[in-house]
């Protein structure tokens, strides 16, 4: 006890002096359980970090929640209690209001919690979990599986939506419930336009081996459907990407990636991609097809000293809309690997080894025609993607990607205007023992600038994530001194 | 004694007021970073340990008081071998000067006493129990008058003179062999839950009733600290102004303001009024810091009382209060602190004190340099990442006018921070480039991917001029 004094003294003890001195908060002895950036429309708005504190009782766990504000300084924090079976799943913010989903193991219930930007509470329910297909997403996370699946979404500053299978529903900021839509299938997808909500509905057949995609359209205040439509086509077996809103044209665009009919989208390799578009009211307008042998016709800009041929598989990361009316499409070239290991669950494939290559952005005009391609030379990097589910999609990998950091594409920043974005990457350079951190910018000149730079691995390990616009969340340990230094950077372009 | 101290004071204040006035105009040469201890000091704490040593012999639990007073000479040393401790130049000796004023009205102040200004931008002074004074050039610089000064050095003789540190350290030793405390410490240890709170509560309280001790103190060496400030010629009333001074502290800098187009617009580079763009509801305050986590009292308060005190005694000058210029001894900290500040990699508020010694003093070629150098190394931390270690995000304790600088800085893009630099030196390289830090200052903006001049050129000219130079060895390398 003697040695913790005396350490109590050296921290309190300091020099007389004449000048205001803030003492440093308080350390404590506590577990982190998750944390990440609060994104609302896809800008960070601040930072949370889930602890669970120390032990009241046996049956209950005490957890603190910190938020911290977009320029990482703390908003405040709040304990509360819960039983011991709970899990964080998913966190999200719209703007005015924060929203914690939780699911309790043993009761079988999920939990909404809602909190006001000063983190006052404003909504807590909890509901039973009775759907099977949802009880296993559950499940599964909760024993350490990585969905990559979604169940929040935003109404912007006035509410969220959850999405379970089976069942949408739609709480304002206290938790009230607006409205409910029973579907079939899993929502994964959605996004706000001003006269209502897109969903992108999974609809998964186990037996089959095959995966239908359905658009629906809802009304924002009622809830009332206006339309639900079977995202297909009759020559190829398609795949959706991503789903976004353009919003001068008043257009519903759904990026694809398109397959053979007969072939298995999660299995075979992609024709290339399509975009779909649709009125926002669900009615079909026009489709657009680029083959993969197209993307090498196009004009080819190079980056790193790149001289690689475009490869056959990427992974798709992120869309990207700016308001010169462009879509950008960011992926990753990867090979899978032969698969070694046992299957765990039959509804998880073994694991999966994954060589990773460069970087790639699709320039699409505004008429959805390919303009050129950017090729972002990286070294390759294996990873080991663990186990995933056998009927993930492309997005759903993609976050499970992200999530694990295996993949060298960090995450893509978007800016208010929508005028320039920024994508952020990670390379390793094992030959001369660095860590590369780079961005990608769109600049305001309508050209793609490259910024990077190294880190030694001896003196420090750095790792990038997502801040406000036109910022970087930079971590940096320093090997030498045994710190962390978390600072916001300046992207450069 | 007396005559040769008066005789130092003469002479001193012919040099400030011919030699330093004089230069501050033409051009300033910083003092140069030491890191190393004076031997002076060395001695002066191995003797004030080895007193001490006799001193706690009959104390109880000596050898613990004794380790503490070792941390505390140990934090002193630490002052001089991180380079922090200007133990020299003309700001040195005038802060010793003032000592050896207040020293000579007041008898009792019978211990050795050293001042230095140290490196720091934060407004502060210290005081060591072997009778070491630092004060902070954050300080120094937003100090007006000699007499300001001359309080806050009265009020840290008189921590001294109390022997605050020796207290502390009384208080420490004590509350760690106190049996309540060592009983209620283990049957928090014992307790199946909320152990770690338990423990937690303890030592907060704990830290509560030091800190209680620490505003009383800061009370005690406010009075003390008048009472020595009363017994010399100085101004009363500046007492005052010297803890509203302290009160502003988060202000950086004071709130100047300062035209950033007028600084930066050339010809050649236009400047776009989009950078001076600023958004206030961006720098809201969070979270108000309650005034029982600070140690030190609310200045408010202090001046309540110090005001009651003066109101009791009688006030031997009537003092006019017509907002005096700044002591020019004083103006030179700012020189120092944007030398700093430069080293430590602070570029953002080094440019920021640049601008204001270059707006006042135009013809120096160091204020100006600064400025093209500290934008230049601005614009290299936006491509390295570490801009965010350089310049702060903006923050409403800072004040508006800080505040707006801070944002024009964030709004750069660092091909503009680059020019902005190169095309700010360009103007100004005919008059001042035989000048040393002028013609670094000017390499570094001709290093930036802005400059339509050649780096090598400038090095080697340097090189040339000034072959054992402050930069030679960093000119060396690349930028
Ligand atoms: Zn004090």
């Amino acid at each position: 006890m003697k040695t913790k004094l005396i350490r109590l003294a050296f921290l309190i003890f300091s020099v007389p002096c004449i000048g205001q001195n803030l003492k440093k908060d308080e350390g404590s002895l506590l577990a982190l359980k998750a944390s990440g950036a609060i994104s609302s429309q896809g800008i960070v708005k601040g930072y949370y970090f889930f602890y669970q504190a120390e032990k009241s009782s046996k049956t209950s766990n005490n957890y603190l929640l910190q938020i911290l504000d977009e320029d990482f300084r703390e908003i405040d924090k709040i304990t509360f209690t819960k039983p011991i079976t709970y899990k964080l799943i998913e966190t999200s913010f719209n703007g005015a209001a924060y929203l914690f989903l939780f699911f309790d193991s043993k009761n079988k219930k999920s939990n909404l919690l809602s909190f006001s930007d000063k983190l006052k509470k404003l909504g807590d329910i909890e509901n039973p979990v009775s759907n099977k297909a949802m009880l296993e997403n559950y499940t599964d996370l909760v024993n350490g599986f990585e969905l990559g699946e979604k169940y929040l979404a935003t109404i912007s500053d006035t509410g969220f939506i959850q999405f379970q299978n089976g069942l949408i529903t739609a709480y304002n900021n206290n938790l009230d419930e607006l409205w409910f839509e029973r579907i079939s299938g899993q929502p994964s997808e959605a996004f706000q336009f001003s006269d209502g909500f897109g969903f992108l509905i999974t609809r998964t057949y186990t037996d089959e081996r095959f995966v239908e995609y359905d658009l629906l359209i809802n009304n924002p205040n009622s809830g009332q459907r206006v339309s639900l439509i079977p995202i297909k086509s009759n020559l190829f077996c398609i795949s959706p990407l991503s789903l976004t809103f353009e919003p001068l044209k008043k257009n519903i665009v759904i990026f694809c990636s398109f397959f053979n009919k007969k072939d298995n989208p999660l299995t075979e390799n992609s024709l290339g991609f399509c975009t779909l578009i649709y009125d926002i009211s669900g009615k079909y307008l026009s489709s657009k097809t680029i083959y993969k042998e197209e993307l090498r016709t196009k004009a080819v800009v190079n980056y790193n000293n790149n001289t690689d041929e475009l490869r056959d598989n990427i992974l798709f990361h992120s869309f990207i809309q700016t308001n010169d009316g462009k879509t950008f499409v960011i992926g990753e070239e990867f090979k899978k690997k032969t698969s070694v290991g046992k299957m765990l669950l039959s509804r998880y494939s073994p694991p999966v080894h994954i060589d990773v290559y460069n970087l790639v952005i699709f320039e699409i005009n505004t008429t959805h025609d390919l303009e050129k391609t950017h090729i972002i030379k990286k070294n390759k990097s294996k990873i080991f993607f663990g186990h995933v589910r056998v009927f993930s999609s492309q997005q759903a990998l993609s976050r499970i990607a992200k999530k694990e950091g295996g993949f060298d594409f960090r995450f893509c920043q978007e800016y208010p205007d929508k005028d320039i974005f920024s994508i952020v990457y990670k390379d390793t350079d094992i030959g001369n023992r660095e860590d590369v951190l780079g961005t990608i910018t769109y600049t305001p000149e309508k050209t793609m600038k490259l910024n990077k730079i190294r880190f030694k691995f001896k003196t420090s390990f750095i790792e990038a994530f997502p801040a406000k616009p036109g910022y970087l969340l930079l971590a940096e340990y320093d090997r030498k001194e045994k710190k962390t230094d978390i600072r916001l950077e300046k992207i450069n372009y | 004694m007396k005559k040769k101290i008066q005789l130092i004071v003469a002479t001193f204040l012919i040099l400030i007021s011919s030699k330093s006035l004089a230069q501050l105009e033409r051009n300033y040469c910083p003092s140069p970073f030491m890191y190393v201890i004076p031997e002076h000091a060395q001695q002066k704490v191995k003797e004030a340990l080895a007193s001490s040593k006799r001193e706690f012999a009959h104390k109880k639990n000596s050898s613990f008081s004794y380790l503490l007073l070792k941390k505390h000479s140990q934090s002193l040393l630490e002052f001089y071998t991180k380079g922090l401790m200007i133990t020299d130049g003309l700001l040195q000796k005038y802060l010793q000067e003032i000592v050896e004023k207040i020293i000579e009205k007041n008898p009792t102040l019978t211990k050795r006493y050293e001042i230095y200004p140290y490196r720091s931008d934060e407004p502060n002074a210290t005081a060591f129990w072997d009778g070491t004074i630092g004060v902070s050039l954050g300080l120094l610089c937003r100090l007006k008058t000699e007499d300001q000064l001359a309080f806050v050095i009265c009020h840290e003789l008189a921590h001294i003179s109390s022997e605050h540190v020796l207290h502390r350290i009384d208080d420490l030793t004590k509350f760690n062999f106190d049996k309540e405390l060592k009983k209620e410490i283990k049957s928090a240890e014992k307790s199946e839950f909320l152990k770690y709170s338990k423990l937690t509560r303890i030592l907060m309280n704990l830290d509560k009733s030091l800190k209680r001790h620490i505003r009383a103190e800061e009370f005690v060496a406010d009075s003390l600290g008048l009472t020595y400030f009363l017994n010399t010629n100085y101004q009363p009333r500046e007492a005052i102004k010297a803890l509203e001074v302290l009160d502003s502290a988060n202000t950086p800098f004071g709130s100047q303001t300062i035209n950033l187009k007028k600084v930066f617009e050339t010809k050649a580079f236009p400047f776009n009024e989009k950078w001076l763009e600023f958004d206030d509801q961006k720098v809201r305050i969070i979270k108000e810091v309650a005034d029982s986590v600070l140690t030190h009292p609310d200045c408010k308060h202090r001046i309540e009382v110090i005001n009651r005190i003066l109101g009791t005694k009688a006030i031997k000058q009537s003092s006019i209060d017509n907002q005096p210029k700044q002591n020019r001894v004083l103006l030179s900290s700012r020189y120092e602190l944007a030398e700093s500040l430069f080293q430590f990699k602070e570029y953002g508020k080094s440019l920021f004190i640049s601008i204001l010694l270059a707006s006042e003093f135009p013809s120096n070629p160091y204020g100006v340099g600064m400025v093209g150098r500290n934008m230049a190394y601005i614009s290299k931390s936006m491509r390295e990442f570490t801009f965010g270690k350089s310049v702060q995000l903006m923050n409403p304790i800072y004040g508006e006018q800080y505040n707006r600088f801070l944002s024009f800085l964030h709004r750069l893009r660092a091909n503009e921070a680059a020019s902005l630099a190169f095309n700010y030196l360009i103007d100004k390289k005919d008059d001042f480039y035989s000048d040393e830090n002028f013609l670094f200052s000017f390499w570094a903006a001709c290093s930036t991917p802005a400059s339509t001049l050649s780096p090598q050129e400038i090095k080697s000219d340097y090189l040339k001029f000034f072959p054992n130079g402050r930069f030679s060895s960093i000119i060396s390398n690349n930028f």
